[in-house]
C-alpha cells in the first residue's frame, strides 16, 4: 500500500519527530549530567591533618564536595600513619566521616627513644645537680652552724674580757668555753663532711654532665610524610605539578 | 684561625667554681680561742698581767698616851686600784690579811684607794699584808705588801 502525505499529514510528522528528539535530548542529560554530594572530615587530629582525593589532589580543609560516587582518600597528619579508604559521596547529602589517625610507628619508637634519653639526662644531669644542689645546701647550712659557733666564741672572748667576776670567769673558762668550742669543733666536723660530699658530688656533676654531652637527642624522621609527599599532586596555574619530600636530619 | 679567650658563661665552667667555694669557706673561720691562754682580766686567777694593786705608800705613826708613854704604834699602808685594767662597771670590796697575826679583815669600801692600819706593830719589824679585791662575792688574786716598821 502506497501512502501519500497530504498538506495536512506534515506538521504532524514533524511534531512527533521533535517530540522524540526531545525526549531522547532529555534523557541523554539525565545519564550524562553529573550530580554530587559533599563529604565532612572530622579526623584526629583535628588541625593538621591532610589528605590526597582520588590519588590527585592534596587538600586540607573540613569539608569537601565531591560527585556521587566513590572517592580514593589518602589521609595523613603529622607523625601518623597514612590511612588509604575509600569513601562513596551520596547524592545531594553531607555525610559526616570521622576517622582517627593511629600514630606512626616511627613516631612511637622515636618517642620511646625520646623518653629513654630524656630519662638518662635525667640520671646524667638533674639527678646529680639535685644531689649537689642538696649538698650544697647542706654545706651552707654547716658553715652557717659554724659561723654561728665561731660568734659564739667571739662572744666568749668578749664576756671573759668584760667580766666582774672570778666566778663567772672560772665557769667561762672550765664550763662554757671548752663546751662551745666543742660545739665549734662538731659543726667544723660537720662542715668539712658537708663540703667534701659536696665537692664529690660536682665532680661526679662535673663528669657525668661531661660525658651526657655525648649522648645524641633522637631526631624524628617522619617516614610517612615522605610517602604522603610522594603521593601528591599539587594543583597550580599550569595544571598542576607532582612534589616529593625528603627529609635529612642534619644534627647527626 | 687564631684561638682567642671565650669569654661566653659555660655552666659546666660553673661547676668548676662551685668546687673551690667551700675551700674559700674553710679557710676564714678558726678556733683560735684557748681557756688557757685567757689570762688577761685582772679578776682572772690566772691572770699575768700588770698588778691591778700597787702599793701608795707605808708611813709609821707613834700615839702617845696621856702620859706621853707611847701606846701604840701603827702602821698605814695605801693600796690603789689600777681601774684602767677594769671594765668601767667593776665593782669590789677589799679583804686584807695580816700574814703575821693571820687574820683577816674585811671592808665594805669599794673605793679605788684603800688605807690599813696595823695597830701595835714593833718598831724595827717587817710586816706583810695580803690585799684581796672581793668581786661579787668571790675572792681575786690576792697581792702582798710589805713595810718595814721604822720611825
Amino acid at each position: 500500500m502506497h501512502v501519500t502525505m497530504t498538506g495536512k499529514q506534515m506538521p504532524k510528522k514533524w511534531a512527533r519527530t521533535f517530540f522524540c528528539s526531545m525526549l531522547i535530548a532529555s534523557f541523554a542529560v539525565n545519564t550524562f549530567a553529573q550530580t554530587t554530594g559533599k563529604l565532612r572530615m572530622l579526623v584526629d587530629p583535628g588541625d593538621s591533618y591532610e589528605f590526597i582525593v582520588d590519588r590527585q589532589f592534596r587538600m586540607q580543609q573540613r569539608e569537601v564536595e565531591l560527585t556521587t560516587g566513590p572517592h580514593h582518600f589518602s589521609f595523613w597528619a603529622p607523625e601518623r600513619v597514612v590511612v588509604d579508604t575509600t569513601l562513596t559521596v551520596v547524592e545531594g547529602r553531607t555525610t559526616s566521616i570521622v576517622l582517627y589517625l593511629p600514630y606512626a610507628r616511627s613516631y612511637l619508637v622515636y618517642q620511646r627513644d625520646l623518653q629513654s634519653y630524656e630519662r638518662s639526662m635525667k640520671m646524667y644531669r638533674l639527678l646529680p645537680a639535685m644531689v649537689t644542689g642538696g649538698s650544697l645546701l647542706y654545706t651552707v647550712l654547716s658553715y652557717s652552724k659554724v659561723k654561728k659557733a665561731h660568734n659564739q666564741l667571739d662572744a666568749d672572748q668578749k664576756s671573759y674580757d668584760d667580766a666582774r667576776s672570778p666566778r663567772k670567769i672560772a665557769v667561762l673558762k672550765t664550763q662554757t668555753i671548752p663546751a662551745h668550742k666543742e660545739d665549734f669543733e662538731k659543726a667544723q666536723t660537720r662542715y668539712g663532711i658537708a663540703a667534701g660530699v659536696t665537692l664529690l658530688c660536682a665532680g661526679t656533676t662535673v663528669y657525668l654532665f661531661h660525658r651526657s654531652n655525648k649522648v645524641t637527642r633522637p631526631a624524628y624522621n617522619d617516614q610517612e610524610k615522605i610517602r604522603f609527599d610522594g603521593l601528591s599532586w599539587m594543583p597550580g596555574p599550569n595544571g598542576g605539578t607532582w612534589a616529593g619530600g625528603l627529609t635529612w636530619n642534619l644534627t647527626r | 684561625m687564631g684561638r682567642g679567650i671565650n669569654m661566653e658563661f659555660d655552666p659546666m665552667k660553673a661547676h668548676y667554681i662551685l668546687l673551690f667555694v667551700p675551700l674559700l669557706f674553710t679557710s676564714c673561720l678558726k678556733d683560735d680561742l684557748e681557756p688557757a691562754k685567757l689570762t688577761t682580766n685582772p679578776f682572772d686567777l690566772d691572770y699575768t698581767g700588770e698588778p691591778l694593786l700597787v702599793l701608795e705608800g707605808a708611813t709609821v705613826e707613834v700615839f702617845y698616851d696621856d702620859s706621853g708613854f707611847p701606846n701604840d704604834t701603827v702602821l698605814e699602808q695605801t693600796i690603789r686600784v689600777r681601774t684602767e685594767l677594769l671594765s668601767p662597771l667593776a665593782g669590789w670590796t677589799w679583804r686584807i690579811k695580816d700574814l703575821s697575826t693571820n687574820t683577816i679583815v674585811d671592808s665594805p669600801s669599794n673605793s679605788a684607794t684603800f688605807t690599813y692600819f696595823a695597830h701595835n706593830v714593833s718598831v724595827g719589824s717587817t710586816r706583810c699584808f695580803e690585799y684581796t679585791l672581793i668581786a661579787e662575792l668571790t675572792p681575786t688574786i690576792p697581792y702582798t705588801f710589805c713595810s718595814e716598821v721604822e720611825l
